[in-house]
């Protein structure tokens, strides 16, 4: 009992280093080598928990020896553009100006209920309304509208679009956060006017409180967020 | 470019370090089954108590190996050969010289199948 224990907590953080090092992108959107990689990592890491007769280094030698190779094709495929088609393939056009490429679809396996359901994910039902489809080399499917389809632009009506820029968190749960405040360019005493402004007796006694690059305030008291 | 490297020199490093292992586990085998060799030869002179000497010794010292084997040799593989050392044990210790034959036969079967098993070949690849 004690060996799966220990074994558990040394194959977690082994697990948690390598993924972290491999990048964020593992969690999401994985192309197919990475795929590989998390698929092949979670069942190494099984065989050595379950049987404490097999030595833990049979599951951490497989998990090393695909973390570098991962880091390798990785740096290659960032270097190389041949290396990232061969390993990582490459985008195909499934739908050009409102026509299916059956010719694509049929290369990538892609039938018309799985295009049609990945559409309808993305609230079109009608090819017509489709410039271009693009399946990513995730197997995620990117979609173009025609032009005539577009949402309408505050440029294309002549309306200026101003930015209040990114709202940074100040105060998180009664918890000032002095980098951010002063990334802004402010200090506690403004803070402090700012809180009793709003109507709090102190920032222990504040929610949640944004303040953008343009000044612009947003503050939800502890017992408003009740 | 520098996890690059790191993972190119992670990747030698266990390729270096799984070839120290075969050649470690070569020499460490490799010599108690010559001593198991010299205990069978000394039961089939029946001369049981040089045989049970020379296999106790190497008995004593595979199990000094422990620590180590318990790391890279599944355990189910290290209790097989444990057992065969125990088995041809009592046929020396019972003056069996047929027996000790069967059993060192086994014991020997084992103990080559542990290094067998890393040896980069072919067949243990596939």
């Amino acid at each position: 009992m004690a060996i799966i224990f220990v074994r558990t907590i040394i194959l977690y953080f082994t697990i948690l280093i390598s993924m972290r090092i491999m990048g964020k992108r593992q969690l999401g959107e994985m192309e197919l080598s990475e795929f590989i990689v998390g698929a092949l990592i979670a069942d190494l890491a099984a065989t050595p928990l379950q049987d404490i007769g097999t030595p833990l280094l049979n599951g951490l030698v497989p998990i090393f020896t695909l973390f570098a190779l991962e880091i390798i094709i990785a740096g290659l495929s960032m270097r190389s553009l041949k290396v990232r088609k061969l390993v990582f393939g490459k985008p195909e056009i499934i739908i050009e100006n409102s026509k299916i490429d059956r010719e694509k679809m049929r290369k990538n396996r892609f039938t018309l209920d799985e295009l049609m359901q990945e559409l309808r994910n993305q609230g079109l039902s009608d090819t017509t309304q489709i410039e271009y489809a693009i399946l990513e080399t995730n197997g995620q499917l990117n979609v173009i509208l025609q032009k005539s389809e577009q949402p309408v632009t505050p440029s294309q009506l002549g309306i200026p679009a101003g930015s209040d820029g990114y709202a940074h968190i100040i105060i998180n749960e009664g918890r000032i956060l002095d980098n951010n405040l002063r990334m802004l360019g402010r200090d506690r005493s403004w803070l402090d006017k700012e809180i009793k402004r709003q109507g709090a007796a102190s920032a222990e006694d504040v929610y949640l409180l944004t303040l953008t690059e343009t000044g612009k305030i947003f503050c939800q008291r502890k017992e408003q967020a009740k | 470019m520098n996890r690059e490297i790191c993972a190119y020199l992670l990747l030698l490093a266990l390729f270096l370090g799984s070839l120290y292992n075969i050649h470690v586990m070569d020499e460490k085998i490799g010599s108690l089954r010559a001593d198991v060799g010299k205990a069978y030869e000394s039961a089939q002179n029946s001369d049981f108590e040089d045989a049970e000497r020379q296999l106790r010794s190497a008995a004593d010292r595979w199990l000094g190996m422990d620590e180590y084997t318990h790391i890279f040799i599944r355990h189910t593989e290290i209790d097989s050969a444990t057992d065969a050392f125990f088995d041809m044990l009592s046929d020396i210790a019972s003056k069996d010289a047929e027996s000790a034959e069967g059993s060192y036969r086994k014991l020997d079967a084992h103990l080559k199948s542990l290094i067998t098993i890393e040896h980069l070949s072919f067949g243990s690849i596939f």
